[in-house]
């Protein structure tokens, strides 16, 4: 009940703290007030360390919240003023925490914790506001790409400015789930025990700080911003290899947290399904990034002139390269050398060795897209194609030319012998 | 005859100076924040940490022509630097402006703040000034009211 009354007063702090600008004196007053009241009540039925530490996290939010309205508070509250209220607050909580015999540490530690998870809090609101004015900025671009394409006119500083956007907005997804993630360990920190040895009351008030703090919604909006972020159309193919990185990154956490939160909404009604749902928009993320991966990965090959029939997975993607190594390795014998040499070069030169095999085929083997004996097969079709164009270095013929000079030698020796 | 005179006048100044009002000042009469209050059937209203109390159905039948449903109404009531008091309520045309006199409080001015009635209206105290701010909407700028009316420049 009384976790319950603290979520409504930070609640009530929230909405006041973001309504109106012009505010009436009277007001703020009155809410100065009503939230001392509550706390005070807060206090006097704290029964544990952790709820003396919610208050006092309480407390601290109050006093940033009022300390710019001193002069007022000091001239209308009667007979203390704001400095006095609030020392008297802080008595109260202190002879509390004796009576609990709550220890000095467990509070700092756990108020410090707390102090940690608003942070996080804070940086993920921010965070969000300035990828949903990217996300804009994105459509804004690739409108304006769009005209410009149509009246042929070069518009290089606008798929500049594309790029610049995305690459922040990809950066922005990163630290954003970071934080969330972070956000929840804290949380769960905050108890030092496992969940499963938690007691009823211990869980409900970590239900109560989860929803508080949105972690769900905020774990749904990641992904939900992440496939919008997928769908954009002006990702480059290192793009892909980052978004298959975190999105792997992301499904192991939650592979971590996950259940933890599950045993935590176990018995509540409302939040029950939400973890199964979180893990249905996952599987639907993970599936759109296969998807994207294998497309950017065929967009890539494509691009140093290996067009590859439609691959899915890995073992498709493996036997699709190797099958055109073989084709390119059997029509060494039709072609021109210098020809193959070229096509195999560009191959090389532009997408082996700067994306394919720094990039892709780790991300692609820690991600679980292809199996090491995969990566391996890659590699070696890869060795194979390069030894079919490779020309015989004049060394060797040279060394050849000895090694058969020397044999016609030692044969004319031993004849003369005979 | 010069004596007598000079008696008269030395009589008269005595008398003058022991007439004269004394004067403290300066006096600082203001609230910091402003009391909303709701008049009880009879239409009193009490504000209880400065102790005023009076009856208000003569008011309110002077802005609404009505003074029947006394007790639905929030009045706002401040006082400023000088001692006036400022009142209002939401619907109100008007900020009454009353002076303090021998038991009762006279109006000095009637200010037209809004043609339609007020909305939701708050005082602020901004010495010398009051400021009347609209608390449903808060950008709108403030008006900062005299004893005699909408300060220049202050009106919205």
């Amino acid at each position: 009940m009384r976790t319950f009354k603290l979520v409504a007063l930070l609640v009530l702090l929230a909405i006041f703290s973001t309504a109106a600008q012009q505010m009436s004196d009277r007001a703020i007053v009155e809410k100065f007030s009503k939230t001392v009241k509550d706390l005070y009540e807060a206090v006097d039925v704290a029964k544990s360390a952790f709820d003396c530490a919610d208050i006092s996290a309480s407390i601290e939010a109050l006093k940033k919240e009022f300390s710019v309205h001193k002069d007022l508070l000091d001239r209308a509250l009667y007979p203390d003023d704001y400095s006095k209220t609030i020392a008297n607050l802080e008595g109260r909580l202190l002879v509390r925490q004796k009576d609990l015999g709550v220890i000095e540490t467990q509070i700092a530690r756990i108020a410090e914790l707390e102090s940690q998870v608003r942070e996080l809090s804070g940086k993920i609101e921010d965070l969000t506001k300035e990828n949903e004015k990217l996300f804009g900025g994105i459509k804004n671009l690739q409108r304006a790409h769009q005209l410009n394409m149509e009246a042929a006119a070069a518009d290089r500083a606008t798929i500049d400015s594309l790029t610049n956007v995305v690459a922040r907005l990809r950066s922005n997804l990163k630290e954003r789930d970071a934080l969330v993630f972070a956000l929840l360990d804290t949380l769960f920190m905050q108890y030092d025990k496992d969940v499963a040895s938690m007691s009823d009351v211990e869980k409900q008030g970590v239900s109560v700080r989860l929803e508080r703090r949105n972690v769900l919604t905020n774990i749904k909006k990641s992904i939900s911003d992440n496939l919008v972020f997928l769908q954009s159309t002006s990702l480059s193919a290192n793009d892909y290899v980052e978004i298959a990185r975190q999105n792997q990154r992301f499904a192991s956490q939650w592979k971590g947290l996950g259940p933890k939160i599950s045993s935590i909404y176990l018995s509540g009604k409302q939040k029950k399904n939400e973890p199964a749902v979180i893990d249905s928009m996952l599987s639907t993320w993970s599936a759109k990034v296969d998807e994207a991966t294998w497309r950017g990965l065929a967009a890539l090959m494509a691009k140093g002139g290996v067009q590859l029939s439609s691959f899915a997975n890995g073992k498709e993607f493996t036997s699709c390269f190797s099958a055109f190594v073989d084709a390119e390795i059997k029509n060494a014998k039709n072609e021109p050398d210098d020809v193959l040499r070229k096509r195999f070069n560009t191959f090389n030169d532009e997408v082996w060795q700067k994306d394919i095999a720094p990039a892709w085929l780790p991300v692609l083997m820690e991600s679980g897209k292809i199996t090491a004996d995969q990566k391996a097969e890659i590699e070696k079709s890869h060795d194979s194609w390069e030894k079919a164009v490779t020309p015989v270095s004049p060394i060797v013929y040279i060394l050849v030319i000895f090694v058969i000079m020397l044999f016609l030698w030692s044969l004319g020796r031993r004849m003369r012998k005979k | 005859m010069k004596t007598t005179l000079a008696l008269f006048v030395c009589v008269l100044l005595l008398q003058l100076t022991g007439c004269s009002t004394l004067v403290l000042k300066p006096v600082d009469f203001s609230w910091p924040i402003e009391s909303a209050l709701q008049p009880d059937a009879k239409g009193n209203v009490t504000e209880q940490r400065y102790q005023v109390n009076f009856n208000v159905k003569a008011l309110l039948f002077e802005e609404l022509k009505d003074s029947t449903s006394v007790t639905k109404h929030t009045l706002h009531l401040l006082r400023d630097q000088a001692g006036f008091y400022f009142v209002t309520a939401k619907g109100f045309k008007h900020v009454y402006v009353f002076g303090h006199g021998d038991g009762n409080l006279t109006l000095h001015k009637k200010i037209l703040v809004s043609e339609k009635g007020l909305e939701a209206p708050a005082f602020n105290q901004r010495a010398p000034n009051i400021s009347l701010i609209n608390e449903k909407k808060g950008n709108e700028p403030p008006v900062l009211l005299t004893k005699d009316g909408i300060m220049e420049g202050g009106k919205k």
